[in-house]
């Protein structure tokens, strides 16, 4: 699982990935430098919020953008659990969704991801 | 500040979006991109309140942004403008945007794009010419290497004013758009992409592969011959979304990130 959030860290433009349930509960991250835990279950917590939320108006909703001045944070419910990505405002967000996609679709193949995703949504 | 609206300005144009949060009452911020160029503008219940792109402000930037026909937009609601620089009616921006769509459309069959570079016509013109103070200061700064937009901004003029000689100085023959320099100022990608872009969609999709392609390119307002690296994903994104079978438009995916990524 850190592999594949490491195979999105590497792509230009993205700073840092993290993965939560969805009650905003982390099961991995590799998130950018200077983020203690209780910032990220924060913004966990912000993005499950701010995802639910918006799918009340827009039926089929996955995914969402926040623009900040310096920064872009891509939030995508991939089911299981919710994928939160920091970016830079140049990232190519064609690039970053589809590598999520090919990486995501590995994970619904791989019993022991699948194991660990249920575990965490149980909890 | 969830993101509700995008699109690309070659498929819906910068006028026809703010017909629409026009009409809608919307508030919120437009975000125009076309390359490294942005542009913003922000609605307040439908009106137009504020536009900024670099150091410019207010209605001209909108006018500005009606020429950029291509690029991305993203509309997101609820955000409140920092300043007031916009203070006409809308409509009357509107009305003006309209005219001046019409005129670029005119111009645009002249300027293959504001990146345009032109040089001085060693034939010239046949006719006497009589030229505006305005036009010899544009003309002054045609050198065969500065493009529409960096005369704009040197002569601190907005790209439509600067557009608008530019194509009337070519249409009286003192200037020819130099070929070849379009694309000098964006990086383009390699014949060996599309080649492997066919084999992939075509292994998938069979013998109409090749057709989406083109028409996904056409979509996107680019030719094949040209085009840029940072659409590159993107076209492959759109591609893959004909693949109705998840498992299959994944491994395209995966071997399309293979390539871009080199």
């Amino acid at each position: 699982m850190k592999n594949g959030l490491l195979e999105i860290n590497e792509l230009v433009g993205v700073w840092g990935s993290i993965l939560c349930t969805n009650q905003g509960e982390l099961i991995e991250s590799l998130p950018p430098t200077g983020f203690t835990n209780q910032t990220l279950e924060d913004i966990s917590r912000y993005a499950i919020e701010l995802l639910s939320s918006a799918e009340k108006s827009i039926t089929g909703l996955r995914e969402a953008v926040i623009h900040y001045s310096e920064r872009k944070v891509f939030l995508i419910d991939i089911e299981q659990a919710i994928l939160i990505e920091f970016c830079t405002p140049s990232v190519d967000i064609s690039m970053l969704r589809m590598t999520i996609n090919v990486i995501t679709t590995r994970w619904h193949s791989d019993m022991k991801i699948q194991k660990k995703l249920k575990a965490a949504g149980m909890n | 500040m969830v993101e509700v609206l995008r699109g690309n300005l070659a498929q819906l144009s910068l006028l026809d979006i703010l017909k629409m949060l026009s009409t809608g009452k919307r508030s919120g911020r437009l975000d125009i991109h076309q390359g490294v160029k942005t542009g913003e503008i922000y609605l307040q219940y439908g009106t137009l309140i504020h536009a900024v792109s670099g150091t410019h402000l207010g209605e001209n930037v909108v006018y500005t942004l009606m020429g950029w026909l291509e690029g991305d937009f993203s509309f997101t609601p609820d955000i409140e403008a920092p300043e007031q620089s916009i203070h006409v009616s809308t409509e009357q921006i509107l009305l003006e945007a309209a005219r001046q769509a019409d005129q670029w459309r005119d111009i645009k069959e002249v300027l293959s794009s504001t990146d345009a570079v032109f040089n001085i016509s060693a034939s010239g013109s046949t006719n006497t010419v009589s030229l505006k103070p305005i036009e010899w200061k544009v003309l002054a700064q045609v050198n065969g290497q500065r493009s529409v937009i960096e005369i704009a901004e040197l002569l601190e003029l907005h790209e439509f004013d600067v557009a608008k000689i530019i194509y009337g100085l070519t249409t009286a023959g003192l200037l020819h758009e130099e070929t070849g320099t379009k694309n000098a100022f964006r990086e383009i990608v390699d014949e060996s992409f599309f080649e492997q872009l066919m084999v992939n969609f075509t292994e998938v999709m069979g013998p109409i592969g090749p057709v989406i392609i083109e028409e996904e390119i056409r979509l996107l307002g680019e030719d094949r011959e040209a085009f840029p690296q940072n659409k590159a994903a993107e076209l492959v994104e759109r591609i893959s979304l004909e693949i109705s079978d998840s498992a299959k438009r994944a491994q395209f995916q995966k071997q399309m990130v293979a390539v871009l990524r080199g």
